[in-house]
């Protein structure tokens, strides 16, 4: 049923989650942590790693019972054909919906940053072009790709230790400055920032192995980017001072702009540019998800086919994110969605099938 | 002349059909008269009569191809002396076939041979009696190396298969022959180790060198392209080799080896991106020198392929990226071109690609001139006429100088051709179209493959264990397995050489 | 194949329609090296831009072109400032800024504001504060063979080096401008005669500029912050008899001073909140130094090198005394205190918060500074 060519091992499903999971959200995740939660915004991020395993765990007991099938598999085998195609069609929205998201920001930041005048529909194609490029291919070869752009987490990770030349710790202090209520309930913010991992709804069925190993996978690519999302927002932290936070919404960035090494300077472009990677895989990773269920459905599981349709959505989803009040809609609509998708229907799918007894062969 | 003509056409038409069988005439004059329209009267077909066991008897050959020295010493002087017995046991040549279809022997004759007729007799002799006009065996000049052997392949297959099996004293050497080219008849030699290629890498190369259908095979590049997975890529995937013993290591580490017969360049297939960055000198250095070098070499790609984009996005988009000291110097310098940095980069580009072709077709006697012109004339007299930049020249200094340091000169070109598109997005989107640009790169890195295996291998797939030798080289001792990217049969290839240090027992 | 030609097409239409929207060609640039702002009448802000320009050819030094525009905001003036010259005026290699001290006066986060919104602009320029007007330090154009611009980048980061003025730049002030918590303080530039001079600290409060510290307080109250430089030198009066004798009256002791450099600095802070809300800063500094130059005496002998270090440490923790007082009488909260405050006290900071100026005037600080000599120099 799965092509040799699309299986990945344990590793690369690893790297898959990671690569997933940093998006576009690192850069503001900081600015909005010391929002709502000041000095204790990087407890928030553990706990919304600590609440991402859990989510995980969910998924993957979901997807546990149907080890040959992917999410567009399984949904009809649950509830039946009408109501899971519906359902299916759903998923491929909210991942298409994701991706677009992921876009639109992605063209906010670099068009803040470094190409103010660039008109959005060239730096979009070059982005989406990109990533059609890597998207029609087998999973096996996105897989390897990912593996190697997750070098560039330790590069992000190299250039953030710069900072600490400026680093004041007592600005993160009194940690539970905003109560210990606000750092809870901004952990819930940092969730967004952190999805990518219901990956594992379609990837499941390509890993090799045993159900245990897949899940030990996706939980230590979770807790890598849990430690590594803490990590930045501490840096962040403790170089601003709080009153700056809310003036500066990419603190990463802003960071390095100050900063010089002898024969460079302007670091935040070196940064931008390895950011780049990043939130390029992140994209692929989505149009791959939604392209799969495309395929699955349009092109007898070719997902290569649906990928020009899938980019062209894209498209126009990003153009139309040009004004804060449609960014923020599609915020408010990620949020709603994610809760929906990937905590609801799956924890209910999950009784559902439990007590109807429904398994996959 | 007229039927000579009206035959050429006619049997141009004909060729295409099987050959019919035709059993040898008994009368000499029929066959010779066979024989010389099936080669249409060559000038250079030559026969001389002889009589041996009172019959008479010809001795037909092409003079081009035949060794005259051979065919008085082997056939002419036994038969002229002995004058009685069985032609088999007089001929003193190595090569004697007897055969009965006369439509072979034009065949046999241009390969040459010669061929003995009796009037009388139904049979014919094929000997062999082909001249060998080789060159010496000589260091191959675009692959130089400053330690180590310093043969090189020549245009003679046979001697280059002498080369290859020397190095490979083992009987799993396996060479098959192939011929491809339906007009040419070009002889190919497929070499590997039977005991380490992976059998399916063989089938499938077998299965593709059968599928050639040329009319002619002219050089190695024609059959790499027939084979290639990815021919439309700007990477090299076959590597292309004038060194047996670089052919020797490749074949050692379960690839396969192709080589032809009148050229003297081996195929290497499957093989990785960063087996163009090797080079023999590598392991005849100390590994710690052996790793800086290479390091070097592939630093030098990113360096060819990065640095005329990297200054085309400074210059035009970010400026800010250059330290005080640095903006000061570069701007005085850019201050009087005329041109946005792209163009220069692209003239300048143009001009150095310009100026290495001209090299390599300009004999050596004028070289000197390129000399001259290229660095006297463009890189001096272009920046004082205001033309070009100081830096800029210097950036494609650097760039063409970085390309050539790679060990093969496919990849060369490659890098350098990489440059031009990372060239214009560096112009459209600076640094950003850059990093696209690169991703992209990767992508089709990661994309390729060669027979099945990743052309990127050890890092894409990840493989930490074949790292050993991809960006440093380590000790031999501690390369004790095989790279897995040709999935060979046999890992390990090396056993605690370096025993005798733990056996020391501690003595003092 | 025909995938091939449409990417070619692609490719081909991308480098026509290049108008390479964000091209900013390096060599239509003129480039800022240094910036002042002072006051102009009417409310108006007067800028002076020191531009650098470098002359194609290998002999050529660079020339400075200085220009004067007014405007109502930072912007505005350059605005105005860059009808004046040829081809874009470029800020993005800023070097320093100085602000005149009328200017300082004023809250000067509207002055810098520009710099932090702008994405290409320098942050990591110096920033300094000059006395009288910034214009006429500038207009000096040259301090003996050096341009005016790299003198003042040049002799601003000697003397960081030096430990005299602290290291400030754009990016580094910005965190603590906006804290009400914490103060910063800036080099203070001087022009004397036809030179300049930078050995005074500006301290701020509020953003705004309200005096200045002495030389050796100014390399004193960077030990205390803990930011030493590569040395620290202070030369101190060694004359048992106090500071009431001048050398002018006693003739022996005219050499009586001992030069020494810090080489290694501990510092300690420690803050109590008492009853009362009585804030106490206890301040322990190590020092380790040399004696770089002592004419009077020789130091082999254990007790005198005791009784110097006895000594210096007296005089040394006056020093420190001496600056906190005037740091307390300028409102500056350069050391943080209010920053240890919020992290450590938030209660204690909720209730002062808002009179934080005058509250930390009352806040008592307890300098020990101990000194010990551990290196002489190549002879006793």
């Amino acid at each position: 049923m799965i092509p040799e060519k699309s299986r990945i091992t344990q590793g690369q499903l690893m790297f898959f989650i990671v690569q997933s999971q940093v998006g576009v959200g690192i850069l503001t995740l900081p600015h909005k942590m010391q929002e709502s939660a000041k000095g204790g915004g990087w407890i928030s991020v553990l706990i919304a790693g600590l609440a991402v395993q859990v989510i995980i765990l969910i998924l993957w007991a979901l997807c546990r019972r149907f080890p040959s099938d992917t999410i567009y598999g399984f949904l009809p085998k649950i509830t039946g054909k009408l109501l899971g195609n519906i359902l299916c069609f759903l998923y491929i929205g909210y991942f298409l919906f994701s991706a677009g998201t992921v876009l639109a920001k992605f063209a906010d930041v670099v068009g803040r940053w470094v190409l103010l005048s660039t008109p959005r529909w060239a730096l979009l194609i070059l982005a989406l072009l990109t990533c059609m490029y890597l998207a029609k291919e087998n999973l096996r070869v996105i897989a390897r790709l990912f593996v190697i752009s997750s070098l560039t987490i330790i590069v992000m990770v190299a250039l953030s230790l710069c900072g600490y030349a400026n680093a004041n710790f007592s600005y993160i202090f009194p940690i539970s400055e905003a109560g210990w209520g606000n750092i809870i309930k901004s952990a819930n913010e940092a969730l967004f920032p952190l999805v990518g991992y219901e990956a594992i709804l379609v990837l499941y069925p390509f890993v090799e192995g045993k159900s245990g190993g897949k899940l030990k996978a996706a939980s230590l690519g979770n807790m890598m980017i849990t430690l590594f999302y803490t990590f930045e927002v501490f840096t962040s932290l403790v170089i601003f001072s709080p009153a700056v936070m809310p003036a500066v919404s990419e603190p990463l960035l802003y960071m390095l702009k100050g900063f010089s090494f002898q024969i460079i300077q302007r670091i935040d472009l070196i940064f931008l540019s390895v950011w780049i990677f990043v939130v390029s895989t992140a994209m692929v990773s989505w149009i791959y998800m939604a392209t799969v269920g495309l395929g699955h459905f349009f092109h007898r599981g070719e997902h290569k086919k649906a990928v020009p349709y899938a980019i062209c959505i894209l498209f126009i989803l990003a153009m139309i994110a040009q004004e804060p009040s449609v960014t923020d809609f599609y915020d408010q609509a990620i949020k709603i969605s994610h809760y929906t998708f990937v905590v609801g229907l799956p924890l209910i799918l999950l009784c559902f099938a439990y007590f109807m007894r429904k398994r996959g062969t | 002349m007229k039927d000579v003509l009206s035959k050429f056409f006619s049997n141009n038409r004909t060729e295409e059909k099987p050959q019919m069988k035709i059993s040898v005439y008994t009368s000499l004059d029929q066959n010779m008269e066979y024989i010389k329209n099936q080669l249409f009267h060559a000038s250079d077909l030559k026969w001389r009569s002889i009589s041996f066991n009172q019959s008479k008897g010809l001795i037909v050959f092409l003079e081009s191809l035949s060794d005259l020295q051979k065919i008085q010493q082997e056939i002419i002087k036994p038969l002229e002396g002995k004058s009685q017995g069985n032609v088999d046991e007089v001929v003193t040549s190595v090569g004697i076939t007897k055969h009965s279809d006369l439509s072979e022997v034009p065949q046999a004759l241009i390969q040459g041979n010669c061929v003995l007729l009796f009037e009388g007799s139904t049979e014919v002799f094929i000997i062999d009696v082909a001249a060998v006009n080789i060159r010496n065996i000589s260091e191959p000049a675009n692959e130089g190396i400053i330690r180590g052997a310093h043969d090189g392949f020549i245009e003679h297959l046979m001697t280059n298969l002498y080369l290859v099996r020397k190095r490979v004293e083992n009987p799993n050497l396996v060479v098959r022959y192939y011929q491809s080219g339906k007009a040419t008849k070009t002889k190919l030699a497929l070499l590997y180790m039977q005991n380490l290629a992976n059998p399916d890498l063989i089938k499938e190369v077998d299965q593709r060198i059968n599928s050639i259908s040329l009319d002619m095979t002219l050089s190695p590049g024609f059959i790499a392209e027939m084979m290639e997975d990815n021919p439309s890529s700007i990477f090299p995937q076959i590597l292309l080799t004038e060194r047996p013993d670089r052919t020797a290591a490749h074949l050692m580490e379960g690839r396969v080896v192709i080589l032809a017969d009148g050229d003297p360049s081996a195929l290497i297939l499957p093989v990785t991106f960063f087996a163009f960055y090797q080079s023999p000198d590598d392991y005849h250095s100390r590994w710690i020198a052996g790793s800086f070098v290479r390091l070097i070499r592939l630093v030098s790609f990113i360096i060819a392929s990065l640095i005329p984009a990297l200054y085309i996005a400074i210059i035009g988009f970010h400026p800010e990226i250059l330290p005080e000291n640095l903006i000061f110097s570069v701007k005085s310098s850019i201050d009087r071109v005329p041109f946005p940095p792209i163009v220069e980069a692209l003239i300048m580009q143009i001009t150095l690609e310009v100026l290495r072709e001209a090299g390599v077709r300009l004999p050596s006697r004028v070289g000197q001139t390129i000399g001259i012109v290229g660095g006297l004339v463009i890189g001096e007299s272009v920046v004082r006429a205001g033309l070009i930049s100081y830096p800029m020249v210097i950036v494609v200094a650097l760039t063409a100088i970085s390309s050539f340091v790679a060990p093969s000169n496919e990849i060369s070109i490659a890098t350098r051709l990489l440059g031009f598109p990372l060239m214009i997005l560096a112009a459209l989107f600076g640094l950003i179209g850059i990093t696209f640009g690169m991703l992209f790169i990767l992508i089709h890195l990661c994309k390729l493959e060669c027979c099945g295996t990743a052309y990127f291998a050890p890092v894409m797939p990840l493989r930490m264990k074949d790292m050993k030798d991809t960006f440093v080289r380590f000790p031999i001792w501690s390369l004790n397995q095989r790279p897995h990217d040709p999935h060979p049969q046999k890992y390990v290839q090396e056993r605690n050489s370096r025993g005798w240090k733990q056996d020391d027992p501690g003595k003092e | 194949m025909k995938r091939i030609c449409f990417l070619c097409l692609v490719m081909s239409l991308l480098l026509f329609i290049a108008g390479c929207w964000d091209q900013d060609l390096l060599k239509d640039a003129r480039l800022l090296y240094g910036g002042g702002f002072d006051f102009a009448p009417k409310g108006k802000l007067r800028v002076t831009f020191v531009i650098q320009d470098v002359p194609a050819g290998e002999q050529q030094s660079p020339k400075n072109d200085i220009i004067s525009a007014e405007g109502d905001t930072p912007m505005d003036a350059r605005e105005h400032a860059d009808d004046q010259i040829s081809r874009h005026l470029r800020s993005y290699k800023n070097r320093f800024v100085l602000i005149g001290e009328e200017l300082a006066k004023q809250d000067i986060y509207p002055v810098l504001e520009v710099f932090y919104r702008d994405p290409k602009s320098a942050l990591n320029a110096r920033i300094g504060v000059a006395q009288g007007t910034a214009e006429d330090i500038l207009s000096l154009k040259k301090v003996g063979n050096v341009l005016i611009a790299e003198e003042i980048d040049e002799l601003i980061k000697s003397k960081e080096e030096t430990t005299t003025v602290p290291k400030v730049t754009l990016e580094k002030i910005y965190p603590v401008m906006l804290d009400p918590g914490e103060d910063f303080v800036l080099p203070y530039l001087m022009e004397q005669g036809a030179r300049v001079d930078v050995s005074r600290i500006a301290m701020f409060h509020n953003n705004k500029l309200t005096g200045t510290l002495s030389p050796e307080e100014s390399s004193m109250y960077l030990l205390l912050k803990n930011s030493k430089g590569k040395e620290a030198r202070f030369t101190q009066n060694m004359s048992s008899i106090g500071e009431m004798s001048t050398t002018e009256d006693n003739p022996q002791r005219r050499y009586d001073f001992l030069t020494f450099n810090v080489d290694k600095l501990k510092r300690k802070m420690k803050l109590k909140v008492q009853s009362g809300n009585q804030i106490t800063v206890h301040l322990n500094l190590k020092l380790k130094v040399s004696v770089i130059e002592y004419p009077k005496d020789r130091l082999e002998k254990k007790q005198v090198v005791a009784e110097l270090n006895k000594r210096l440490s007296k005089k040394m923790t006056d020093l420190a005394q001496k600056t906190l007082e005037h740091m307390q009488k300028a409102r500056c909260d350069g050391l943080g205190i209010g920053r240890q405050l919020m992290a450590f006290h938030p209660r204690v900071w909720k209730q002062q918060k808002e009179e934080w100026g005058s509250n930390y005037q009352k806040v008592k600080f307890a300098p020990v500074i101990q000194v010990e000599i551990t290196k002489q120099g190549i002879i006793n």
